[in-house]
């Protein structure tokens, strides 16, 4: 495959990663002035410290980093944004918090729900089996599967399942029993402003199709004619578009997909003994351990800046109150 | 105004809409056809080319976000005018660059020319992406399909330039595994 397909690819891909890339793309970090703009917001920010160190200086005591991100102003933007697009990136292990779909679905809304999944479990085949039976009793089909075996050891398996979305919820739920979740994420793209508009929009154009073939009746000479056909010509391929819009919508509202990763986590001990998978997580530990400083590294320098200027303020106020003692 | 309002004047055929789209997506566009053809001229020629092929396309076509479908004309025309340009021999800039790495998705060993349905490409790209994280399938959506630099990207996401490569190498270590996986 040449390696231009791929990039031709990536022109269609889902229109939620472009959103999502160029949402960062337009967050405009300090780094990105040139020196002249750092110059002036680092001259601001001295003159508003006096004014905001009260403020600021509780939050040295957060160790919630979570807490602080949700506090942030961009973070806040995002979740306005996601919102606003029906996004509901749920992250991994979170796996109480799931959007309910079968309220969704009574309240007449029409979602898009895709879940991700990856489980492990140590009976691999019954599990397999048993997923198998459950998709079939809930009216559910496989769109796609595949097996891998790697050297002996861990079995992997992928599928891709369709379940009737008033069913997906429960579905999820039964699945999710006597294994550990690995990781469990979930999108609801939120079309049904998009419906609504692509319905609205046929009816208008059907109730124009009438009022032209009125005018189609009374029309008196070819040219009137030739030109009432052409419009009607327009109007008729528009519906049909229209037409096969929704009901590929309705194809992706009325079933859910859950694509699903299930691994066999008890390793076959055949061919790897004690000692190569002591070697193997030594190893592992060493990475993580230098992820782990290149973290705080990372971390310490995207907030170089508020530490500077906090020591700056201590210094003054400690300069300040030493005056007035002195005094 | 609201991307809502803008389809709207396309719909109504209303000329008004070329200039709603310039003056709301015009840098947009002009950044991705310069990251392409880093050329003014060669930009500003797609993005013109953009409007046209907007007006065009809607209707029939109804965009559900305006923003990504005209960055996605925008992108394919730059990429074709690229092509046009360079043919054969290779052109700078980042798309050049992108190209080289994403090179690194293809099998080494596949020296045929296979038959390779796109919209299947698409669907198992789609998936890949859906499965990693979003700070790095952001970070490859920048570079690959934006074209952003190293460093831009590094700016936009407060990474090193360093990280940002080794997140890329990654995500591509993952997508070719995968891709070979699913036969191509």
């Amino acid at each position: 495959m040449k390696k231009e397909k791929i990039i031709d690819a990536m022109n269609d891909i889902d229109d939620k990663y472009i959103q999502q890339a160029h949402q960062v793309q337009n967050k405009k970090s300090f780094f990105s002035f040139d020196l002249v703009g750092k110059l002036a917001i680092a001259a601001v920010c001295l003159a508003l410290i006096v004014a905001v160190v009260p403020s600021i200086m509780p939050k040295m005591g957060s160790n919630n980093a979570k807490e602080e991100y949700i506090e942030s102003y961009d973070a806040v933007a995002d979740m306005e944004m996601a919102e606003e697009n029906g996004y509901s990136d749920i992250g991994s292990g979170d796996a109480d918090y799931i959007t309910n779909a079968t309220d969704i679905y009574e309240n007449n809304k029409k979602l898009i729900v895709t879940g991700n999944l990856a489980v492990e479990t140590d009976d691999f085949d019954n599990y397999l089996n048993s997923l198998k039976n459950k998709v079939e009793s809930v009216g559910g089909y496989f769109q796609s599967s595949s097996i891998d075996i790697f050297d002996n050891e861990q079995r992997y398996y992928y599928a891709t399942i369709r379940i009737p979305a008033q069913e997906y919820n429960n579905f999820l739920s039964s699945v999710k029993e006597n294994v550990n979740v690995t990781n469990y994420n979930e999108y609801v793209d939120d079309i049904t402003d998009t419906y609504t508009d692509l319905k609205a929009r046929q009816e208008s154009l059907k109730a124009e199709e009438n009022k032209i073939l009125e005018f189609y009746d009374q029309a008196t000479n070819i040219d009137e004619l030739m030109e009432i056909e052409s419009r009607l010509t327009d109007i008729r391929y528009e519906i049909d578009y229209l037409e096969s819009r929704i009901k590929n919508y309705d194809t992706l509202t009325n079933y859910s997909t859950l694509n699903i990763n299930i691994s066999e986590s008890k390793v076959y001990t055949k061919n790897v003994n004690f000692f190569e998978r002591l070697g193997s997580q030594f190893v592992n530990g060493l990475n993580n351990f230098a992820n782990v400083i290149q973290d705080i590294l990372l971390s310490f320098a995207y907030n170089f800046l508020q530490i500077v200027l906090i020591v700056i303020a201590v210094v003054v106020i400690i300069k300040v109150v030493k005056k007035i003692i002195n005094k | 105004m609201e991307d809502k309002d803008i389809v709207a004047l396309y719909l109504d055929r209303d000329e008004k809409a070329i200039y709603e789209t310039k003056i709301k997506y015009g840098h947009y566009c002009y950044s991705i056809a310069y990251n392409i053809l880093h050329n003014n001229e060669d930009s500003q020629e797609c993005v013109n080319d953009t409007y046209l092929n907007t007006w065009n396309t809607i209707p029939p076509h109804i965009p559900n976000v305006l923003s990504t479908f005209i960055g996605k004309i925008t992108r394919r025309l730059s990429i074709d005018k690229y092509r046009k340009l360079y043919a054969d021999k290779r052109g700078g800039g980042e798309y050049a660059l992108s190209l080289d790495e994403i090179g690194e998705c293809v099998a080494s060993n596949n020296n045929t020319e296979k038959e390779v349905d796109e919209k299947i490409l698409v669907e198992k790209i789609n998936y890949f992406l859906s499965r990693i994280n979003t700070n790095e399938r952001n970070v490859f959506v920048c570079r690959y399909f934006y074209f952003d630099s190293i460093e831009e990207i590094a700016n936009r996401f407060n990474y090193s330039q360093s990280k940002v490569k080794m997140m890329l190498s990654r995500t591509r270590d993952k997508l070719k595994v995968y891709l070979e996986k699913e036969g191509y």
